[in-house]
C-alpha cells in the first residue's frame, strides 16, 4: 500500500518533469501541459531520428555479411550508453541527494519502499530512453532483414533488462558521483571543467559520426572479431538477430544477476547512505586582516562570488564565452584553410567580415550572465533592499561582472579575426559593442521578468523567462541582421559600411537600454518582492 | 527613532495594514505583537523601505524613508523572521560585505566581528560557507552584521526564534546596551514572556489595526500581556 503511494508520487513527478509543471509554480493550463510535452516528444523523436541514421548505414550491410548479431550487440551498446549517461544524474539526485528521503524516512515507510519507488522510476526514465534507440534499431533491421519469432521476442524480453543492467551501473556511477560532490571543495569549477569535457566528446563524436558510421560498416568483420570475445553482446546479438532461446536464457541471466546484487546492497545499505553526512572537512576561521572596498566593488565582488560558487549558473551562462575563444583559437589555427576557403568561394569572400561578426555575435547571444542574475537573488533579496544602496548601484553590479567577463572576449575574438581579414578593428569594436548589448538586454528582461520564488537554482538560470527571451531576442536580432545582409545590403553598401552601420546602431541601443536599467530598471528592482 | 504616521498598505483587495500609527523614541525597545497575518511583517518591511505603503509617512531619526530611503536605510538594521543570507558567502566573507556596504572603517570591523563572533560563540565558524550553517548560526550571523555598523534603530522580525537559550540571553543583553546609549529597537515576537520582561514600550496589532499602543504599564496595566492580548484578541 504503501509503495503503491510512493509509486504515484514518482509517477506524477515524473510526468511533471516531461510536461514541464516541475519548472513552474504556478499553475500549467492544459495547452502548456500539452505543448511541453509535445516538445519533449519532439526531441525524443529528434534523437530517433539520428539513431535510425546512423542503424540505417550499417544494416544493409551487416545483413548482408551476415552480422546480424553485431548489429544488435551496436544497439544495446547504444542504448546501454544512453540509458546510463541519460539517467546518471537523476540518479544521483534521486536515490542519495533526494531531498524529501528525511522527510520519508520520518514517516512509517519502509526504507525498503522508497529505495524501490525511486529505482522505479528511474528504470522507467531509462525504459524511454532505451526506446529511442530500440525502435530505430528494429525499423532499420526490418528494411534490410527478416527479424524470426524469437528475435522478436528476444528484443521485447531484452530491452526491459538491459534496462535492469544500466540501472545497476548507474547506481553505481551515481553513488561515487555523489560521494566526490560531497568531498569537492572547488565544486563550480570541477563541473565547469567535467561539462566542457562532456561537450567537447560529444561535438567531437558528432562531427565525425559519419567517419565512424563508415569504418562501422566497412570493418563489420574486423569488429566482429574483436567484439566476439565480450560473451554477453554476442548473446545479446545472437538472441535478437537469431532467435536464439539458449543465447535469451544466458543474456537474461548476465543482465539481471548485477541488478540483482547491486538492489540487494542498495537495499541493505540505503538507510545508512541517506542517512550519512558526507561533508567536506571544516575550516577553522582564523582571525586576519580583513580587506575593505567601497560598496559599488563590494557589490561586483559579491557579484563574482555568487557566479563562482554556482556551477549551474557558470556553466549556463559561460558556456558560450568558451565556445567563442575556442572558435576564435581555430580561427587562428585554421587560418589557412579559411583563407583558401574564401579564395574559391569570391562571391562570399568581401563577406567574411560580416560572417565572423555574426559567429561572435552567435556565441555572445548565449553567454547570458545578466539575465538570471536578478532572480537568482531569490529570497535573500531582502538584505540589499534593506541596506543603503540604491536599485541601480546594483544593477550596475550586475552589468559590470557580465562586461568584464564578456567583453575581453568579444575584443579577443576580434583580434584573432585579424588573421583572415584585414576589418578586424572593425569587427571588434562591432563584436565588443554587441557584448554590451546581450549584458544589458539580459539585465532588463532580468528586471521585467525576475523569478524570485524558485527552490532550486536551475530554475533562475535555465527556466526563467528572462534567459529565453534574451537568447531568442538576440538571436533573433543576429538572424534578421544575416538576412539583411545577404539579401539586400551586401550588393548595396560594403562589408566597411556595414560594421559601421552595425556600430552606430548598436551603440545607440546599448545607450537607451543603460538609460532604461539607470532609471525605471532601477526603480523596479527596488520593489521587487 | 521611529515615526510610523497612518501606514496602510495592501495586496491585492486585501488590507495588510491599516491606518497604522506609531512613535518609538530613542532608547526604547518596543515588542509588537500580534496573531499570525495580523500585519507584523509588512509594517517592519515598509519601515526598513522593501515595501512601498500605499499611504502614510514613515521616518526614521527624522529622514523620510519614501523620500530618503539611503539615509534611512544607513541609520537602521534590520532582520528578518527567517535570516535568508547569501549562502555562496562564508560567514566572515558575508560580514565584511555588510560592512563595506556601510562604510565601516577596518579597524571598527575587526573590532566589532571580533566581538560579536565572540560573544555568539561563531568565530571558529566564520570561514564556513553559510550554506553549511543551522538555522540558530544564520540567525546569529544575521544579528552580528546587525550590529556591525552600530545603526540608530534596529528591526527585527521574530528574533528569538532559532536561538539557544544562551544565544537568547546574550540577544536581550545586547538590546538593552543599545538602547542605553540612544538607539531603539522595534521587534515583533509571539514570546509575550520576552516582551513583557525587555520592552519600554508594546503594540498590539489585529487584522491590520493597531488596537493598543503605550509604555508595558499602560498597556498591561494590573494584568499580564498574555491576560490583555487574549482579552485584545477575542474582542470583535
Amino acid at each position: 500500500m504503501t509503495l503503491k503511494a510512493l509509486l504515484k508520487v514518482r509517477l506524477a513527478a515524473f510526468g511533471a518533469y516531461f510536461t514541464g509543471a516541475s519548472r513552474s509554480r504556478k499553475r500549467q493550463s492544459k495547452v502548456q501541459k500539452i505543448g511541453m510535452l509535445a516538445l519533449m516528444l519532439y526531441v525524443l523523436a529528434a534523437f530517433g531520428m539520428l539513431f535510425y541514421t546512423s542503424f540505417s548505414a550499417i544494416a544493409g550491410v551487416y545483413a548482408r555479411d551476415d552480422f546480424g548479431w553485431l548489429y544488435f550487440a551496436m544497439y544495446a551498446i547504444m542504448a546501454f550508453a544512453l540509458m546510463v549517461f541519460g539517467s546518471v544524474f537523476t540518479a544521483k539526485a534521486q536515490l542519495y541527494e533526494a531531498k524529501d528521503n528525511e522527510l520519508l524516512l520520518s514517516m512509517p515507510i519502509a526504507p525498503r519502499a522508497i529505495l524501490a519507488s525511486r529505482m522505479a522510476s528511474l528504470w522507467l526514465l531509462n525504459l524511454i530512453f532505451g526506446l529511442v534507440v530500440a525502435i530505430p534499431a528494429v525499423l532499420a533491421w526490418t528494411q534490410a532483414a527478416a527479424m524470426p519469432a524469437l528475435g522478436w521476442v528476444s528484443m521485447v524480453l531484452l530491452l526491459p533488462a538491459l534496462d535492469f543492467f544500466s540501472l545497476a551501473v548507474t547506481s553505481l556511477l551515481a553513488w561515487g558521483l555523489s560521494l566526490l560532490a560531497s568531498r569537492l571543495r572547488s565544486k563550480s569549477l570541477a563541473t565547469l571543467i567535467g561539462s566542457v569535457v562532456f561537450l567537447g566528446a560529444y561535438f567531437a563524436v558528432i562531427f565525425r559520426m559519419n567517419g565512424y558510421i563508415e569504418q562501422l560498416a566497412q570493418n563489420g568483420a574486423a569488429i566482429a572479431g574483436t567484439l566476439s570475445g565480450a560473451k554477453l553482446l554476442v548473446w545479446l546479438g545472437r538472441a535478437m538477430a537469431q532467435g536464439s532461446a539458449p543465447d535469451l536464457l544466458w543474456s537474461l541471466l548476465a543482465l539481471l544477476l548485477p541488478f540483482a546484487v547491486m538492489y540487494w546492497i542498495l537495499d541493505r545499505s540505503f538507510l545508512r547512505i541517506v542517512t550519512t553526512k558526507r561533508g567536506a572537512a571544516k575550516i577553522r576561521y582564523e582571525e586576519k586582516t580583513l580587506e575593505t572596498s567601497s560598496p559599488d566593488r563590494a557589490l561586483v565582488r559579491r557579484e563574482f562570488r555568487r557566479l563562482w560558487a554556482s556551477p549551474t549558473y557558470l556553466l549556463n551562462a559561460g558556456m558560450g564565452m568558451l565556445f567563442l575563444l575556442a572558435g576564435a583559437a581555430a580561427l587562428v589555427i585554421r587560418r589557412a584553410a579559411i583563407l583558401e576557403l574564401a579564395a574559391q568561394l569570391p562571391e562570399l569572400a568581401a563577406s567574411v567580415p560580416v560572417f565572423l561578426l555574426l559567429a561572435i555575435c552567435g556565441m555572445l547571444g548565449t553567454t547570458l550572465f545578466t539575465a538570471s542574475s536578478v532572480s537568482l537573488e531569490g529570497k535573500s533579496l531582502w538584505i540589499l533592499q534593506s541596506m543603503p544602496v540604491s536599485g541601480c548601484q546594483v544593477l550596475l553590479s550586475k552589468l559590470r561582472m557580465a562586461d568584464l567577463l564578456t567583453l575581453p572576449v568579444a575584443a579577443i575574438a576580434g583580434i584573432c579575426c585579424a588573421c583572415v581579414t584585414d576589418r578586424a578593428p572593425l569587427v571588434l569594436a562591432a563584436g565588443v559593442l554587441f557584448a554590451r548589448f546581450v549584458n544589458l538586454l539580459g539585465l532588463r528582461e532580468g528586471v521585467a521578468h525576475a523569478k524570485l520564488d524558485w527552490t532550486n537554482e536551475a530554475q533562475a538560470v535555465k527556466q526563467g523567462w528572462a534567459t529565453m527571451l534574451t537568447m531568442l531576442l538576440c538571436w533573433g536580432v543576429i538572424l534578421a541582421i544575416g538576412t539583411l545582409w545577404l539579401i539586400w545590403l551586401a550588393e548595396l553598401i560594403s562589408p566597411e559600411a556595414f560594421l559601421l552601420g552595425f556600430c552606430v546602431v548598436f551603440f545607440a541601443l546599448d545607450a537607451l537600454l543603460l538609460r532604461w536599467v539607470k532609471t525605471t530598471g532601477a526603480e523596479r528592482f527596488s520593489h521587487l518582492s | 527613532m521611529l515615526t510610523i504616521s497612518h501606514l496602510t498598505k495592501t495586496f491585492g483587495g486585501k488590507t495588510a495594514v491599516d491606518d497604522l500609527s506609531l512613535h518609538i523614541a530613542p532608547g526604547e525597545i518596543c515588542g509588537f505583537i500580534g496573531h499570525n497575518g495580523a500585519g507584523k511583517t509588512t509594517t517592519i518591511k515598509a519601515c526598513c523601505g522593501i515595501l512601498t505603503p500605499d499611504s502614510g509617512s514613515i521616518e526614521i531619526a527624522g529622514k523620510s524613508v519614501a523620500q530618503d530611503p539611503i539615509a534611512c536605510k544607513k541609520r537602521l538594521a534590520y532582520i528578518p523572521d527567517n535570516p535568508d543570507l547569501y549562502e555562496f558567502l562564508s560567514g566572515i566573507q558575508y560580514l565584511n560585505f555588510v560592512a563595506d556596504i556601510y562604510g565601516v572603517s577596518q579597524a571598527d570591523r575587526q573590532r566589532r566581528i571580533h566581538q560579536y563572533a565572540g560573544l555568539f560563540d561563531l568565530t571558529g565558524d566564520l570561514a564556513q560557507p553559510v550554506s553549511s550553517y543551522s538555522h540558530g548560526m544564520k540567525q546569529k550571523l544575521a544579528i552580528i552584521s546587525a550590529f556591525l555598523h552600530e545603526p540608530k534603530l534596529i528591526i527585527m522580525d521574530e528574533p528569538f526564534v532559532g536561538l539557544d537559550p544562551t544565544a537568547s540571553h546574550l540577544l536581550k543583553e545586547l538590546m538593552h546596551e543599545h538602547c542605553q546609549h540612544g538607539g531603539a529597537i522595534f521587534f515583533s515576537t509571539h514570546v509575550l514572556e520576552v516582551a513583557e520582561k525587555l520592552c519600554d514600550r508594546v503594540a498590539i496589532i489585529r487584522r491590520g489595526r493597531l488596537i493598543a499602543s503605550g509604555t508595558m504599564d499602560e498597556v498591561r496595566g494590573d494584568q499580564s500581556l498574555e491576560a490583555v492580548f487574549l482579552e485584545l484578541e477575542a474582542e470583535k
